[in-house]
């Protein structure tokens, strides 16, 4: 028996060690490195994270690669699809970008970091072709800089997401709180919590998501919409360069959520933190259920259209009313921006034809199809009222693309992650512990900012 | 064991008392020297050599980077999260993998070997699925273990405690634990089998206690094993960053910050890959202080009882 | 080997005597077994959400009395998830080839042979198996990109490499026990190095080799960020990348998760079995007493 086994292995060894090396061999002598030539188009994307299923991102861009194959016969259009969270997505294409024959030509960047890809010098400025289009004039100004450095636009943005207050009217009913609700200020808030917590002990008062579970997008979905809309939002201070540590903003931030957490008002830590919270927040407010959770635009979709879960009750049980300002100052609606963004590489070897292939995923239906599959509002405040968008979740598709005219959006810089770092370990102490106060909430954002940046780039503003 | 007393004939007219390099070696030697010669020693070089520089993984300075000097070591030594990351480290590699394993895989397999064969086949059998387990399913399944509702609240108590986010540096070290005492299992048993018989027939003639027997006889004759078992643990400890990451991603808070996980962040995470690299080799310096240590503690004894290795 | 009961049986003709039957229950006995049926228990407790969740239709990471359902593990190997697992196999099946196949050479060479300064050598190979995974992959990175290498099988052998330094050690300590005078008759008829390695050490390291086999393996077989980041065509991803794709925006789909973990266990499972024949023999490892 040993002899058979030991033959077996001695010839499998060898016929391995062959194939190893003319593998090797072979697979070497294809690709090398000077990119993928003038008819050839390559986009990248993320394949299972970015929209709503798994199966919705492959399919779509192949929809877009056949329309685009078809009118400009000759040209191929190759997908890079690519698996992962959004750290995997931007980690591999940061990688790609680092080498002229991988970098594609068309990818998709999230918000908050494309301005990182556009420092790092990987992105073509687009403000030629972009006076030319059409479909550029209906987006909004903040939407046309989110992708822009010092004035020159590096990406276009695809899709959107905006924050509101989502509240369920049967337990404000039981509650005795009005129902529609349109809270002026953060104390109502707060107040109809408390009546909640009084009047309908089953449910979860609030859901406001914090802490450093799910990244950025964890708070950007979150509390950091509270901060944007304090009295003082600013997070880079662009006139000193400085990334704000201390702030009036900040400071009501902190409190608020310190009130949340003493009056235990939130919901249980386990759930808030648990590393997709945004995404099982729209299971959460149907079981155990919330009372008034800091909602985003695709809960809707993903109640009516995606069984994320199914909920077709939510039309009649939850109603939707804009975050309010701290005191009821300005417009008193606040939301922050992010989406997903497409760039052209910056060394393309055919700028022309990749301009022409994104000027296509902007057009009106290709867009609308993209963001009903991401669950976001399409940046042109014009198409919020197509019946394509509208239909995907309704009503709470038009009340959220009612706020998108009033949102603002985080710097996304290179050095905004350790900011948002900051900023997530500050409000997760927050809501982990009655005990952290705002003072140590301050301290923590000065540890945070102080090691990844120095001192001298932390700022406090009056 | 000493391969010094192996005799290949020496070529002709060289002194036959010293052993010497036979150049045959290095044919032997050489695929696996180019391989990690390729990889490794050029990675680690150029590791080190990052971990010098501001390079960034997106931004101004990914393209554009320079070399910092002692910038990064600097700040290596004024950043509080380092000592605290260290801290943790070493009470999860130190404390879940080495204690943790070895102590749980040498007491399966002694416990094995006197134990029913359903109750042995049974035992080996879980032990060695959770070593295998590819790291993703580990964190799904203990994540899911350690939460509210999850199987470990409802079966001992509350349903609405939270294990995970009380204690998450426990709950992450457990599920190191979990991973790894199945290998460490293996090994002792082995080992165990290796033991002759007769010395611990002997002394259940002579009335010796269990316990006794195991100490005084058993354990001694397990050291080596335990040594090696021990560095073992430490190197897949260290590389367990999956676990932690998809766990608790370093979080709540700093918590379970390891220094794998703090070295990911800073590299992938803030994009700073200078500082990252120079956590990674931090790493790599701690590995090679215990690996010295091992080879100190496993030959020390060896040389003393005249036993070859 | 004994057991809980100690029964010593009536052999006839035993020497022309006979014995009698025994039948003893002993005390340490029961205790063993409870204790260890303890520890089993509870290593299985964390599996049994794996269990249930894949067979529940309405999985989520909370306990629960499943809906029973099969269609996990079909959906869970929907849209090309299935070609994943066998990718799985190709990969880590190479690496492990790749690893074991010059990792013995190598450990041959540092069992028998004398290398100047073999101990820092050792140390050496040692302390490579340290090296953190997202120290490597940057500059492997360009240099792969450069050689147009970025696909399942230079992938592989890159992996395989990884798990190369301790399988050189733990199949160092296997032949360190296997006692050179073995060889001696072989040596003496001028057999040739690689022809004595084969027939005669190998098939005496053969648990040891086995062992070190299954460890490459199961570390290719894990391998998540060296596949994501070397891998350009997502057709070709190994199943550990593959398990991401039931965590979405939308939710974490925990019954394919479930089920596609079981059904990526089973082949590792599986090759454990196989090699149950090297094992029985019993290790070797360095410290055994000669």
């Amino acid at each position: 028996m040993l002899r058979k086994s030991r033959r077996l292995r001695i010839n499998i060894a060898c016929a391995a060690t062959v194939a190893v090396v003319t593998a090797l061999a072979v697979s070497g002598c294809g690709n090398s490195g000077t990119g993928p030539g003038k008819n050839v188009i390559t986009v990248a994307f993320g394949s299972n994270y970015v929209m709503a299923t798994a199966a919705l991102a492959p399919a779509l861009y192949e929809g877009l690669a056949k329309q685009f194959e078809a009118a400009h016969p000759g040209v191929t259009v190759r997908l890079i699809p690519i698996p992962g969270s959004p750290n995997d997505i931007i980690t591999k294409l940061s990688l790609l970008y680092r080498s002229p024959s991988t970098a594609p030509t068309i990818a998709e960047i999230d918000s908050v970091d494309v301005a990182t890809f556009a420092q790092a010098g990987y992105l073509l400025p687009l403000n030629k072709d972009l006076s030319g289009a059409s479909w550029w004039q209906g987006f909004p100004q903040t939407i046309k800089n989110e992708a822009a450095l010092n004035g020159t636009v590096y990406a276009v943005n695809q899709g959107e997401n905006v924050q509101a207050l989502a509240y369920n009217k049967v337990d404000f009913r039981k509650a005795g709180l009005p129902v529609p609700w349109h809270p002026k200020t953060w104390q109502d808030i707060i107040n109809a919590a408390l009546a909640i917590k009084k009047n309908v002990p089953n449910v979860t008062p609030v859901w406001f998501e914090g802490g450093t579970s799910d990244g950025t997008e964890g708070v950007a979905l979150g509390v950091g919409n509270l901060l944007a809309a304090s009295s003082d939002p600013t997070v880079y201070d662009k006139s000193t360069g400085k990334w704000v540590t201390d702030s009036i903003g900040l400071r009501q931030t902190f409190s608020f959520i310190h009130a949340l957490t003493v009056n235990n008002l939130n919901a249980p830590v386990a759930d808030l933190f648990n590393p997709n919270a945004t995404g099982n927040a729209t299971a959460y407010m149907m079981n155990p259920g919330a009372a008034i959770a800091l909602a985003s635009n695709y809960w809707g979709s993903s109640w009516l259209k995606n069984d994320a879960p199914a909920w077709p009750q939510a039309t009649q049980d939850i109603g939707i009313t804009p975050l309010p300002t701290v005191n009821g100052q300005g417009a008193d609606i606040a939301t922050l921006l992010t989406g997903w963004d497409q760039g052209i590489y910056s060394r393309a070897q055919n700028p022309g034809l990749a301009w022409q292939f994104l000027n296509l995923m902007m057009q009106k239906q290709n867009l609308l199809t993209a963001d009903n599959d991401g669950e976001w509002i399409p940046p042109d405040t014009a198409y919020t009222s197509d019946s394509l968008y509208v239909n995907f979740g309704a009503p709470f598709q038009t009340e959220f693309a009612k706020l998108e005219p009033y949102a603002t959006e985080w710097p996304g810089t290179a050095d905004f992650p350790i900011w948002s770092e900051a900023f997530q370990q500050a409000t997760g102490a927050l809501e982990q512990s009655a005990g952290t106060t705002v003072s140590s909430a301050i301290q923590t954002m000065n540890t945070f900012v102080g090691e990844g940046l120095g001192p001298s780039n932390a700022e406090t503003r009056p | 064991m000493s391969s010094d007393t192996l005799t290949a004939s020496p070529p002709q007219g060289r002194r036959l008392d010293k052993r010497r390099f036979e150049w045959g070696s290095s044919v032997l030697l050489l695929p696996a020297g180019i391989l990690i010669a390729a990889v490794f020693v050029y990675a680690v070089i150029y590791s080190f050599y990052i971990g010098l520089t501001n390079l960034s993984l997106l931004g101004p300075k990914a393209v554009a980077y320079n070399f910092t000097g002692a910038a990064n070591l600097s700040r290596l030594v004024n950043d509080p999260f380092f000592l605290h990351s260290l801290w943790l480290t070493f009470i999860f590699v130190f404390g879940s993998g080495v204690v943790g394993a070895t102590v749980i895989g040498m007491a399966l397999a002694v416990l094995m070997q006197k134990a029913l064969v359903p109750v042995r086949l049974f035992t080996g059998a879980v032990a060695l699925i959770a070593f295998m387990l590819p790291p993703v399913t580990i964190a799904i399944v203990w994540y899911a273990a350690s939460v509210p509702q999850g199987t470990l609240a409802r079966i001992f108590g509350n349903p609405n405690s939270d294990p995970l986010f009380s204690a998450p540096l426990l709950f992450v070290s457990l599920a190191n634990t979990w991973s790894l005492a199945g290998l460490a299992m293996l090994m002792f048993v082995a080992a165990l089998r290796n033991i002759p018989k007769d010395i611990t027939e002997a002394a259940t003639i002579e009335r010796v206690g269990a316990v006794r027997r195991f100490r005084t006889i058993t354990l001694p004759l397990l050291k080596p094993t335990v040594v090696t078992c021990g560095l073992l643990m430490t190197l897949l400890s260290l590389g367990n960053f999956t676990i932690v990451w998809l766990m608790t991603g370093g979080g709540p808070g700093t918590a379970t910050t390891i220094l794998p996980v703090y070295s990911y962040q800073q590299g992938f995470e803030f994009n700073n890959l200078g500082y990252g690299a120079l956590l990674g080799n931090v790493m790599l310096i701690i590995t090679a202080v215990f690996g010295v240590g091992y080879v100190l503690v496993a030959r020390g004894p060896r040389r003393k009882k005249g036993r070859s290795s | 080997m004994t057991s809980a009961t100690e029964v010593v049986r009536p052999a006839a003709d035993f020497h022309g005597l006979k014995r009698v039957a025994v039948r003893r229950v002993t005390a340490p006995g029961i205790l063993n077994n409870l204790i260890l049926g303890a520890i089993a228990v509870l290593f299985a407790i964390p599996l049994l959400w794996l269990v249930l969740a894949s067979i529940d239709k309405h999985a989520s990471w909370s306990i629960a009395l499943p809906h029973f359902t099969l269609s996990n593990f079909s959906s869970s190997l929907s849209a090309g998830r299935g070609q994943s697992l066998v990718v799985s196999l190709e990969l880590a099946s190479i690496a492990t080839v790749v690893a074991t196949v010059t990792g013995t050479l190598a450990a041959y060479v540092f069992s028998r042979r004398h290398i100047p300064w073999k101990g820092a050598a050792l140390l050496f190979v040692l302390f490579l198996s340290g090296v953190p995974i997202n120290v490597i992959i940057i500059p492997m990175y360009q240099i792969f990109s450069q050689a147009g290498w970025l696909s399942v099988v230079p992938t592989a052998v890159f992996i395989g490499i990884t798990g190369l330094p301790f399988e050189i050690w733990m199949i160092k300590n296997f032949i360190d026990a296997v006692p050179a005078e073995l060889e001696e008759a072989a040596r003496i008829e001028n057999v040739s190095t690689l022809k004595i390695i084969w027939r005669v050490v190998v098939p005496l390291a053969a648990p040891g080799i086995g062992a070190a086999a299954i460890y490459g393996f199961v570390n290719a077989w894990g391998s998540f960020l060296i596949p994501l980041v070397l891998i350009s065509n997502s057709a070709q991803q190994p199943g550990a990348v593959t398990v991401y794709s039931f965590i979405s925006a939308a939710g974490v789909n925990y019954g394919d998760i479930a089920a596609f973990s079981i059904l990526y266990s089973i082949p590792v499972v599986v090759l454990y079995l196989a090699m149950g024949r090297f094992f029985r023999g019993g290790f070797v490892l360095g410290g055994a007493l000669k």
